[in-house]
């Protein structure tokens, strides 16, 4: 199993490549402005294919998080 | 103005706002996140219906629910207004999804193919307040054009706000469209797909 703080760096890593911007292990979309509705869905489809995860409708709109997407690529694995 | 067009997309679609959506309209605009830039609204039922009833007179106003097409749930608000037929533009706006919708792209989307192929307009343009980063961002990363900034556009609670203004000519919209209307389509065809019954 991964460790937590290695995964929430390495899923900053990804959402960064996506807004084009660094983000650190603490942002989200209140913090970061780029992190907007569309990059969202860029965020999330990216998350889905490098963790082999499927989220539903309820996850795409509430994981907003580098933490948040963080914990539940934990749960997957 | 009381409209009747009907804009279907894949997942949501743009249908008429009536009176039945006053309660609608009153909750999400004052919803916690998604009120802090627009204009404070009265909390009243009866106020928002007094304010349809002026918007059903005017014309050259285009207001839209999005709705999702599956449950036929309202899931937010866009418009089409003032529209100039001397230089085929018309502004757009009070947009606002809920939280939890994924209607986004795909409203402004609907509302575009509206604007240029059914209006046939020439330009349409919006004005986000300026401090509003995340939308500015969303209008940026569509690819609308920014075309300056509006000293005291707004004025919120006494305090002047600048807004920034994006345009979009009929033109620039043919080139923008294809990316945008893929992600919808990815976004659509998910939410059908996951949807009840199917």
């Amino acid at each position: 199993m991964k460790d937590p703080k290695n995964l929430e760096i390495e899923v900053a890593k990804l959402v960064s490549e996506i807004l084009g911007e660094t983000v650190g292990s603490d942002a989200s979309r209140l913090t970061v402005a780029r992190w907007d509705s569309l990059k969202h869905m860029e965020v999330i489809f990216a998350f889905e294919e490098a963790y082999g995860v499927r989220l539903d409708e309820a996850e795409m709109a509430a994981l907003s998080s580098v933490k948040g997407l963080a914990e539940r690529a934990m749960k997957q694995a | 103005m009381r409209h009747q067009h009907v804009i279907a997309g894949e997942a949501f679609r743009l249908r008429p706002i009536a009176e039945r959506d006053a309660e609608f309209v009153v909750a999400l605009r004052s919803m916690a996140g998604r009120s802090q830039y627009l204009n404070p609204i009265s909390p009243s039922i009866d106020n928002q219906l007094k304010w349809l009833a002026d918007y059903f007179k005017r014309e050259g106003d285009y207001y839209f629910v999005i709705e999702r097409i599956v449950g036929e749930r309202p899931e937010g608000l866009i418009s089409l207004y003032d529209l100039s037929t001397h230089d085929g533009s018309a502004e757009w706006g009070r947009w606002i999804v809920a939280p939890t919708s994924l209607s986004a792209i795909e409203s402004l989307v609907l509302l575009m193919d509206f604007a240029f192929d059914k209006m046939h307009l020439q330009k349409v343009y919006s004005y986000t307040v300026a401090e509003n980063s995340a939308t500015n961002s969303f209008h940026d990363g569509c690819g609308f054009r920014r075309a300056g900034v509006q000293v005291a556009r707004f004025n919120m609670e006494g305090r002047a706000i600048d807004a920034v203004k994006h345009e979009c000519a009929a033109s620039e919209w043919a080139a923008l469209r294809p990316a945008l209307a893929a992600k919808s389509q990815k976004i659509s065809q998910r939410i059908n797909r996951d949807a009840p019954g199917r």
